[in-house]
């Protein structure tokens, strides 16, 4: 019996190994209740996971093992097992979950939910809901530090940042930004937060060492994600159809990037000088050359992808 | 007994108060081709508010600053509903309108439940004649989790493919003549 384990376990191993050299990319289908699974070596759709109701964010875990999948209209949340590329269990959470994100160490999922003004805490040993923290007006974004300690709250409908001790839950600070803010983004190295404000077109920066927004800088309309690459900012902008890059030396939007229409989920490959977008109105994933930035591959996903969050793989 | 049901009331408006749409945003798309060419198309939408006179469902419209962008125009439904929609792109030379609703959180609009209403209209040519596409993203405008059938994602879908394709059957037919 032990020595088909060892077996199996190999032949396992052996299998995640080969079968997923590269990183995967998580992307979800808002219209297909799918996840188009896209291997960043070739660029190709490898393999379509079903699962809820009009799934809208995304988030990898750290170690590469599991997809946390929010699906806002069936009110839970789809794990997938990234070995087996199959939807492994579903968490009944909240109302409307949307933003997803996750601890450091990946023992907690966060879920930002849409009509209760909270925050779902879920064990990831148990995949059970262990607490519920009162926020503000629809929480859109989330962000968590790297050593684990905050967790950041966009109150779309506050016009706030929401700072969270993850040690007690207490709420820590709550700061104006700009209009509606969705996607967040945290700077460890430059003790920033960036937030996409939909409605002011702009992205406040908070400087987190004096706990207030130091700056607001232009981009395009409806600005939703954000994603950092170093000394730059890449922001979605929904409605410019666009993705706008941010000089952090400079605090200025210097270069702006066509895309498809729509575009939502933003993330980097990490190995590689590369961007994805998922255009949400054109079902389409845009790769950028981030040293070129020009658009260099798309990929057709089904309908409507969002992939809103952190949605490629680490390893 | 009154002051309970009121208080029971009350919380059940909260989540109507405190939100701004449904959470899942929808799409449409309608095309039509016409026997006429793309400039002679054009001119019949490159007014921003000529959508008063091309649209059977729009009453009456005014712009605070005709088509510039920026401009804001106030649309007149058959019904006397207003909607005010800014312009964000007008482009004669791809023959491109886009344009969004001005955000109005928590309104319902009688005969026309959706909410961030954004569209775009583009004129191609098509071996001479013209395709003419029209786009648009929305959400449901009621804010809870059940909708009645009349407000729920389907009507608002129904209510904008509506909208499109009366546009786009009027359109053909002024530029046909």
């Amino acid at each position: 019996m032990r020595v088909i384990n060892v077996i199996a376990f190999i032949v396992s191993f052996g299998w995640a190994c080969c079968l997923h050299a590269q990183p995967l990319a998580f992307i979800t289908n808002q219209g297909d209740d799918s996840v188009s699974v896209i291997d960043t070596e070739t660029n190709q759709i490898i393999k379509t996971i079903k699962v809820g109701h009009r799934p809208a964010g995304v988030v990898v875990s750290n170690d590469s093992q599991r997809v946390y999948v929010s699906n806002p209209e069936s009110k839970n949340i789809s794990v997938i097992d990234v070995n087996s590329l199959t939807s492994i269990a579903s968490i009944p959470v909240g109302s409307g979950p949307v933003a997803i994100e996750i601890s450091p160490d990946d023992k907690h999922v966060y879920v930002a939910d849409w009509y209760d003004d909270s925050i779902y805490v879920i064990d990831t040993k148990t995949l059970g809901v262990i607490r519920q923290l009162a926020v503000g007006d629809s929480p859109s974004g989330l962000a968590v530090d790297p050593n684990g300690l905050f967790l950041y709250v966009a109150n779309r409908d506050d016009n706030t940042i929401m700072i969270i001790n993850l040690i007690n839950y207490n709420i820590v600070n709550t700061i104006t930004v700009g209009k509606a803010p969705f996607g967040l983004a945290l700077n460890q190295a430059r003790q920033q937060l960036y937030s996409a404000n939909v409605q002011s077109g702009d992205v406040s920066v908070v400087d987190l060492s004096r706990q207030k927004t130091i700056h607001h800088i232009k981009v395009g309309t409806f600005p939703y994600a954000i994603v950092i690459d170093d000394d730059r900012l890449f922001v979605s902008n929904q409605r410019s159809n666009s993705v706008s890059m941010i000089d952090l030396n400079k605090m200025k939007t210097t270069e702006t990037i066509d895309v498809g229409e729509y575009p939502e989920g933003v993330d980097l490959h990490p190995d590689k000088p590369l961007l994805y977008v998922a255009n949400w109105f054109d079902n389409l994933v845009s790769v950028i050359d981030t040293n070129t930035l020009d658009v260099v591959d798309e990929i057709e996903t089904e309908d409507g992808c969002r992939a809103y969050g952190r949605f490629i793989a680490n390893q | 007994m009154n002051k309970l049901k009121l208080l029971i009331i009350s919380l059940l408006l909260i989540p109507a108060l405190s939100l701004a749409h449904g959470p899942s945003r929808q799409k449409v798309t309608e095309s039509i081709e016409i026997n006429a060419s793309p400039d002679k198309v054009w001119k019949v939408i490159n007014d921003f508010c000529s959508i008063q006179d091309w649209h059977p469902g729009i009453k009456t419209c005014a712009s605070d600053n005709g088509s510039e962008i920026g401009a804001i125009r106030t649309v007149e439904l058959e019904n006397g509903e207003k909607i005010k929609e800014k312009l964000f792109k007008l482009d004669p030379e791809k023959k491109r309108i886009q344009y969004a609703m001005e955000p109005e959180k928590g309104r319902v609009i009688e005969g026309f439940p959706v909410a961030t209403h954004g569209a775009t209209i583009t004129v191609s040519d098509n071996g001479g004649n013209s395709t003419v596409e029209w786009k648009g993203a929305f959400y449901r405008a009621f804010p809870g989790q059940q909708p009645p059938p009349e407000l729920s994602d389907a009507a608002c879908k129904e209510a904008v493919s509506k909208l499109y394709t009366d546009g786009l059957t009027s359109i053909k037919a002024l530029a046909e003549k």
